[in-house]
């Protein structure tokens, strides 16, 4: 890589961007950024630190301000996403941007449709699908639906999609998100030997393990603005995520051993069967207990949205019980379930945790506006509630105009601390809780863990915690459950013995336990 | 440093939206009636004198003072009405239906001889409101039942509620004697009486004045408004939340429909001394417009609604004063009510403003970091 390190490698320019959104909000504040030919640039940051803007800045997606992109050289403008492919800019977003009913092949040439006179040529598709796939030794089947194929293979899919229409500058917006430990290590090897063709890439990420491993480079963004840049070899990861969050991060959760007492949660033999047809919930049987966490792994799909959502009430099983402190929960609304002291965080936070539209205060007293304090006689306490606010405002440290801003005026990490503080501040005795850290910054998702111990040790809160990033799952877990096709397939009471390999091994289904151990999280008969 | 801003004269970006948002409704008012004098010179034959009638015209004499207060008293009812629909997220159109029922079934109670002053009355308004009540109610528990679309119930079941009302009036109570198609006299125990003596302006405006004033606390003080505003602004989350989502819904119609009918009885006890309606009133679709035009908060109606009065009672005076034919006043109204709508109307604009905004607060908070 040294022989790279000369300025006249530089492919790409970006110089003094600056970005303001319409609600004021300032995401790129005169940033300078370049990028080497045949390098990948890891651009890290928080959430909310402006590497998503900056990128669509780039790709044509945003109107900046202020400032240039030069490109080889040349200044270019670029107003929208086809200029950018056409000067070689390519770019997978977060979000997939496929059609599920359609072909692999057809999902390819979309725009670009191959011609057989004036009827679309298939056959065409499908041969050059093979051939892109051929020549960046990226293997797909081209003739399968989108919905059918695994995430891993979507993403490839993307790749493909962008080299297709020409990209030889690769944008990657946080592209591990969503994959299994396996299927990250797949796409790691696939961008190296990209790289080594000559392509060029820019990996969006705040995993810093991740970029560690693959980055060249790097650079860090803070607030809009650029803290820095650097060759991956000079710095730890350590000096990252100083650099990211300003301060030292504890990467480690401090927490005692758990100490679990009675079952709060009692789940057996839950069977659920969705819109399609599919079992997505078989013969699912565990006990939670008081001060104990117990984490659900499983790659996205094998049922764990449903069984949150059974168990938080949005969802009916086809069979089977659930049990919140001895009640049957079959007969019981959400408040209901909610009046048992349980807590519920959804993974879709803008969906079912916040409300964008309304204020803070509005979000906070959403599921307590009806109880002693928060109002009087049906007329709702404006200073308590206010004032209320203003402390959970304080304690999870979240920054705002004030307990009247509108939840859409907040960055992501700041919405969930919304959020938990709703959740976390009734003093749960069971907390069933959805990626509660996706998508948000080192700070905020270390707060919202500190409080989940804090939740367990303190008030002897029993924790369901579903989650995907399995590093999370490790470190907060007291023993971990993993689904695979609607089944628990492993059960490990004790995670210090296991790791993210051992994990992915059962997600992926190769290994399977035998009932007896799986049969170790019921706890009592 | 929040002091140091407001020194500096920096707003923050909620105060430049507003801002914006009474500029957008003040241009939306003059763009409309410079295009409204440019059409009155082109039809008419003494522009001078119509351009007056058109700006002051509802001002000129008692009469058209007390004839503009009238008109302003049932878009009360039904803007507040409406607001409470839109608010909790439900596209109701039947307001309309409600009034003219809360019309034609007080009229069956009012026309009820033996009854007390002042309890006829409130026993024409319970009349009057449950029938709004139930026409409004109706797609309100189809949506949530059957999940049938509210915009297409609603606005159907305004049609059943007209010809029902018509075959009562016509086949039950039509008073022969009348001599055109109308309903038995109202007993005059049942009437509102003479607010101002010497005009025709009536106490059903002190009973308006309270619907928007309870809508109003309703909306944004109590929990109930609550659960409506929030449902309207995310369902999902309100009902992941806890709250009775359908009932909230049902309730809000139901009580929206209330209002609405409350207004068609006090509209016709107030005015007439008999039912003569022979179509849909209006009174329902433009507090459709209102509620737009107040962004759903009770609070803002009155002066929408007299606004809305103000032109009709202009559009009034023209017809009897000069040639200008009364679409042209249609034109207008609708002129102005577009352009109030238009949210994005002068966004450009505000977006530059709030960015060069941002962009001095940032230098400043640069500036005092520096001192």
């Amino acid at each position: 890589m040294k022989a790279l390190n000369h300025d006249s490698d530089t492919v790409l320019e970006m110089r003094n961007i600056t970005k303001i959104y319409s609600n004021g909000f300032v995401a790129n504040n005169d940033i300078t950024f370049s990028v080497r030919r045949g390098e990948i640039h890891g651009l890290m940051g928080e959430n909310g630190a402006g590497k998503t803007t900056l990128m669509k800045v780039l790709f044509g997606l945003e109107k900046p301000e202020k400032g240039q992109i030069i490109l080889n050289g040349q200044e270019v403008h670029i107003d929208n996403p086809l200029q950018a492919l056409e000067y070689g800019i390519g770019m997978v977003h977060q979000h997939f941007m496929l059609v599920g009913s359609l072909t692999v092949a057809e999902n390819m040439v979309l725009g670009l449709e191959p011609k057989n006179g004036l009827l679309f040529d298939y056959k065409r598709a499908v041969r050059e699908t093979e051939e892109i796939s051929r020549r960046f030794n990226l293997p797909i089947d081209a003739n399968a639906i989108v919905n059918d194929i695994s995430v891993g293979m979507k993403q490839r899919l993307e790749i493909l999609k962008i080299l297709y229409r020409g990209a030889k500058i690769l944008l990657l917006d946080e592209p591990t998100a969503v994959l299994t430990p396996q299927e990250t290590t797949e796409l790691f090897k696939q961008l190296k030997h990209l790289r080594d063709q000559g392509y060029t890439i820019v990996f969006i990420s705040h995993k810093l393990g991740e970029v560690k491993e693959l980055c060249d480079r790097i650079t860090v963004l803070r607030r809009g603005e650029v803290v820095g840049t650097a060759d991956i070899d000079d710095v730890t990861e350590l000096d990252i995520s100083r650099m990211m969050v300003g301060k030292d991060v504890d990467l480690n959760i401090e927490k005692e051993e758990a100490k679990p007492g009675k079952t709060i949660l009692r789940v057996r033999n839950l069977n659920y069967t969705n819109l399609f047809g599919k079992k997505a919930l078989n013969n699912l049987s565990f006990d939670l207990r008081q001060g104990e966490i117990l984490g659900v792994a499983g790659v996205e799909g094998n049922g764990q949205t449903e069984l949150s959502e059974i168990l938080s009430g949005l969802l009916v099983p086809d069979s089977g019980e659930v049990r919140i402190k001895g009640e049957p929960i079959n007969n019981m609304s959400i408040r209901d379930i909610r009046l048992t002291n349980t807590s519920l965080i959804h993974e879709d936070r803008m969906i079912y945790g916040a409300s964008a539209d309304q204020t803070i205060v509005e979000n906070i007293i959403a599921d307590r506006y009806f109880q002693k304090g928060y109002n009087s006689k049906g007329f709702l306490n404006k200073k308590y509630n206010y004032d209320n606010t203003r402390e959970l405002i304080k304690e999870y440290q979240i920054a705002c105009d004030g307990p009247e801003a509108r939840i859409s005026t907040l960055s992501g990490g700041n919405i969930q601390k919304v959020v938990a503080a709703r959740e976390f501040s009734s003093q749960p005795e069971l907390l069933i809780v959805s990626q509660p850290t996706r998508g948000i910054d080192v700070g905020a998702a270390e707060l919202i863990r500190q409080k989940m111990i804090s939740l367990r040790d303190r008030h002897r809160t029993a924790i369901l915690l579903f989650s995907a990033d399995l590093t999370e799952l490790l470190t907060m877990s007291d023993g971990i459950i993993v689904l695979y096709n609607g089944e628990i397939v492993a059960y490990f009471p004790d995670v210090k013995r296991i790791n993210e390999e051992i994990l992915g091994k059962y997600m992926l289904g190769l290994e399977k336990q035998s009932p007896e151990e799986i049969g170790g999280v019921v706890h009592e008969n | 440093m929040k002091i140091k801003f407001k020194q500096n004269n920096v707003l923050t970006s909620q105060e430049i939206s507003k801002r914006f948002s009474i500029l957008r409704t003040a241009l939306a008012l003059l763009l409309a009636m410079g295009i409204a004098i440019l059409l009155i010179f082109l039809v008419s034959n003494n522009a001078g004198r119509d351009i007056r009638s058109l700006l002051l015209g509802p001002l000129t004499s008692t009469n058209r003072i007390s004839q503009m207060i009238n008109k302003w008293i049932p878009l009360l009812f039904t803007g507040t009405a409406v607001c409470l629909f839109f608010s909790v997220g439900q596209i109701n159109l039947a307001a309309e239906g409600a009034f003219f029922a809360g019309a034609f079934t007080s009229t069956l109670v009012a026309i009820i001889g033996g009854i007390p002053p002042g309890l006829h009355f409130i026993l024409c308004a319970l009349a009057g409101g449950l029938a709004g009540a139930i026409v409004c109610g109706l797609p309100g528990i189809m949506y949530t039942k059957f999940n049938v679309l509210t915009v297409v119930s609603s606005l159907m079941i305004n049609y059943v509620v007209l010809y029902l009302g018509l075959f009562i009036i016509t086949n039950v109570v039509r008073d022969p004697a009348a001599g055109y198609e109308a309903s038995y006299r109202f007993k005059n125990t049942a009437r509102l009486a003479e607010l101002i003596p010497g005009t025709n302006v009536h106490t059903g405006l002190i009973i308006g004045v309270l619907v928007v004033v309870f809508g109003y606390l309703l909306l944004y003080k109590s929990t109930f408004g609550l659960q409506i505003r929030t449902i309207g602004a995310n369902a999902a989350f309100a009902r992941y939340s806890g709250m009775p989502v359908a009932k909230v819904i049902v309730l809000s119609q139901l009580l929206g429909g209330f209002i609405a009918g409350l207004g068609g009885t006090t509209e016709v006890l107030g005015l007439y001394n008999r039912f003569g309606y022979t179509g849909l009133t209006n009174h329902g679709w433009d507090g459709i417009m209102l509620a737009v035009l107040a962004r759903n908060n009770p609070k803002y109606i009155p002066l929408a609604a007299l606004f809305l009065a103000y032109l009709r009672t202009s559009a009034d005076v023209l017809n009897l004063t000069s040639n200008v034919p009364s679409e042209v006043i249609n034109i207008i109204q609708a002129i102005i009510i577009s352009f109030i709508a238009a949210e994005r109307f002068l966004a450009g604009w505000e977006y530059r403003t709030i960015v060069k905004n941002t962009e001095k607060a940032m230098s400043l908070k640069e500036g005092v970091a520096n001192e």
